[in-house]
């Protein structure tokens, strides 16, 4: 194994290529009101938005009553229907109805959301859900990817941009949503 | 066989080569509106060049740079120098843990490397979870487009490939009731696999982790239930900063499908505790192609496939004619550097309308490469022998004045005599689906002769 390492690293130096520089990324411009577009990139992309506050009574619009629940944030935590332990048991988490998360910073451009791995408990969490449900606040929101980028100060193990729920037009091209994670996603837009 | 047989094979049909054409457009279009949002979308495209610039010229310094930051993250990397030994290194991982079932996702390298073959042999189950890559799986093809890997099929012939496999209703066509089944089949297999398989859009020199884009969300189910993520990267993935995919998630989905991002851009770099991350870094002819100057740029690529979507060629002929993992016209310019003689005839498959280097999210002047391997294909001897031969004729008639207008008037003579068989046969090649235009009854030097001299 070493041995390729050592041949490729060589085949690659012996080539002797002048040097470019990596480029500038200049700032560019931002126009426009981010949360209409951040509201508008995530309608484009089959995503609820619901405008309001941290309100448990908000969440009995969108769930029933038998639904499996996890909620990831704080003040939602009564809405969890499971443990964070009943977590390990891959049974359980397949038959999850809704996730709650947290995200950090959401993109105006695309309506992507930004989830460390701190704020969703199980990495596989926000895929196996049948309905992820993410918090975003206003504060949080920037224009581009760029700016997206360099909010990210400490870097986790895993982090995830999402923008949307999980789809697929492998098919002739017809979009189809739910090809194997969540089949809904709504995001509430907090002050 | 040649590229030109295999497009003939494929156009037999004519109302799908049609459906083809017109789908492939419909997405290039999409693409089109996409990026017209960006005001800097030139601008964007001109950096991820640079940026890929930046990299092919230090490319070693990154890779040791990306190793070191790997492993001190807890990732095994490992270094291949060709497929085989990529399919060795991930056999080995695989009977370490003594894996017998694994779940893959996209990758177009592992295509490349036969790793699918490789591990069946062995007694592995490797189940491709991606819905149009399980299609083509189902159907013992490989993937006929690298984003939309059974876009060569009708959702007819999709749904009695379901009926066979997955025992869905016979005659039911429906794409959400498809989807649905392929669903619940692959629900299964993500939650029984011992390892999960993925490629890697880019991986980050400076912080030693990398970012794997889905949309379906399948590489994500793969990897977070498995115990063990394996991913598959060619040494060219490679971009120096983490900032640097502000750019590249910027330019990727937009030229691949229109969309503004993919669903899910998903970013490694420690694995999930009591779990395992290896990164097999792979040359296979890399560092070849990285060595031929006119031809590096084609290494840049972020294989979007937005230049076979927009190639009059590879929409009315098809993936498969191509005969090779990376089709249409960044394919036609890497396959050569692999196999020059077996794909000799791909740089031919083009009109060189340049529409590919237009839409290149990090242009690559891949019309341009196309016709710089057509003449190192002609001056290594290996062209088809008819053109060959015309091409001597055609020396030595225009080399000649008095031949060419010798042969020039018996030519204006004779094609408007003589029967059509002696005029359409093997020789012309160019006749076989068309008319030559008709004879002029004079040439312009004799019209020139008679009324202005």
């Amino acid at each position: 194994m070493s041995d390729s390492r050592a041949a490729i690293l060589s085949r690659i130096r012996d080539l002797n290529l002048e040097k470019k520089e990596h480029p500038v990324i200049p700032d560019f411009e931002k126009n426009g009101d981010v949360k209409s577009q951040f509201i508008n990139s995530l309608v484009a992309s089959h995503v609820s938005v619901i405008e309001g506050n941290l309100d448990t009574s908000l969440f009995e619009q969108i769930t029933s009553k038998n639904d499996i629940i996890y909620s990831n944030v704080d003040e939602l935590s009564s809405l969890s229907t499971i443990q964070k332990d009943q977590l390990e048991d891959q049974l359980t988490l397949s038959s999850l109805d809704h996730v709650i998360v947290r995200g950090e910073i959401g993109v105006g451009e695309n309506g992507a959301i930004w989830l460390p791995e701190i704020n969703i408990e199980k990495r596989v969490m926000s895929f196996i859900t049948l309905h992820l449900i993410v918090i975003v606040s206003k504060n949080d929101l920037v224009h581009d990817m760029h700016q997206a980028y360099s909010k990210i100060k400490e870097l986790p193990g895993f982090g995830l941009f999402v923008a949307g729920p999980s789809k697929t037009a492998d098919i002739e091209q017809s979009l189809v949503i739910g090809a194997h994670g969540p089949k809904r996603m709504t995001v509430l837009l907090t002050d | 066989m040649s590229h030109s047989q295999k497009a003939a094979e494929f156009v037999q049909n004519e109302a799908k080569t049609n459906w083809h054409n017109e789908t492939l457009w419909w997405v290039r279009n999409k693409r089109d509106i996409s990026t017209q949002k960006i005001p800097e979308w030139e601008e964007l495209r001109s950096l991820g060049s640079a940026v890929k610039e930046n990299v092919m010229t230090n490319l070693a310094d990154y890779l040791e740079e990306f190793e070191k930051n790997a492993t001190a993250n807890g990732i095994h990397v490992h270094w291949a120098a060709d497929g085989q030994e990529h399919n060795r290194i991930v056999q080995s991982i695989l009977e370490q843990h003594n894996a017998k079932k694994v779940v893959k996702s996209k990758s177009i390298l592992t295509e490349e490397c036969g790793l699918n073959h490789h591990l069946e042999d062995i007694g592995i189950e490797v189940v491709d979870t991606d819905l149009g890559e399980r299609i083509v799986q189902f159907a013992k093809q490989p993937p006929s487009h690298i984003v939309l890997p059974a876009i060569h099929m009708k959702k007819e012939e999709i749904s009695e490939l379901f009926h066979k496999h997955l025992q869905t209703e016979e005659g039911n066509n429906d794409p959400q009731y498809l989807t649905e089944a392929a669903r619940q089949h692959l629900r299964e297999k993500f939650l029984n696999a011992d390892v999960a398989i993925t490629g890697v859009n880019f991986g980050i020199a400076e912080t030693g982790g990398f970012v794997v884009c889905t949309n379906e969300g399948n590489a994500d189910m793969g990897v977070h239930l498995a115990p063990v993520h394996i991913a598959s990267m060619g040494i060219e993935k490679l971009i120096p900063r983490f900032e640097d995919l502000g750019i590249f998630t910027r330019l990727l989905a937009r030229s691949a499908t229109g969309q503004p991002i993919t669903n899910y851009t998903s970013h490694f770099h420690r694995p999930e505790s009591g779990k395992e991350i290896h990164v097999v870094l792979v040359d296979n002819g890399r560092t070849a192609q990285l060595g031929r100057e006119k031809f590096r740029n084609s290494l840049k690529c972020i294989r979007c496939g937005a230049c076979m979507n927009t190639c009059p060629i590879y929409r009315r002929s098809g993936g498969y004619s191509y005969n090779s993992t990376v089709p249409g016209p960044i394919g036609s310019i890497l396959s050569p550097g692999f196999d020059l003689k077996k794909n000799k005839s791909l740089p031919f498959a083009s009109t060189l309308c340049g529409s590919c280097s237009d839409v290149c999210p990090v242009k690559i002047n891949i019309h341009e490469q196309l016709y710089e391997w057509r003449q190192v294909i002609v001056s290594e001897g290996l062209d088809a022998s008819p053109k060959k031969f015309a091409m001597k004729v055609a020396s030595k008639v225009l080399g000649s004045s008095k031949l060419y207008f010798s042969l020039g008037k018996m030519a204006r003579k004779s094609l408007s005599t003589l029967p059509n068989k002696m005029i359409y046969n093997n020789l012309n090649a160019w006749g076989k689906q068309r008319d030559l235009p008709k004879p002029p009854k004079e040439s312009f030097k004799e019209w020139y002769k008679k009324n202005r001299s």
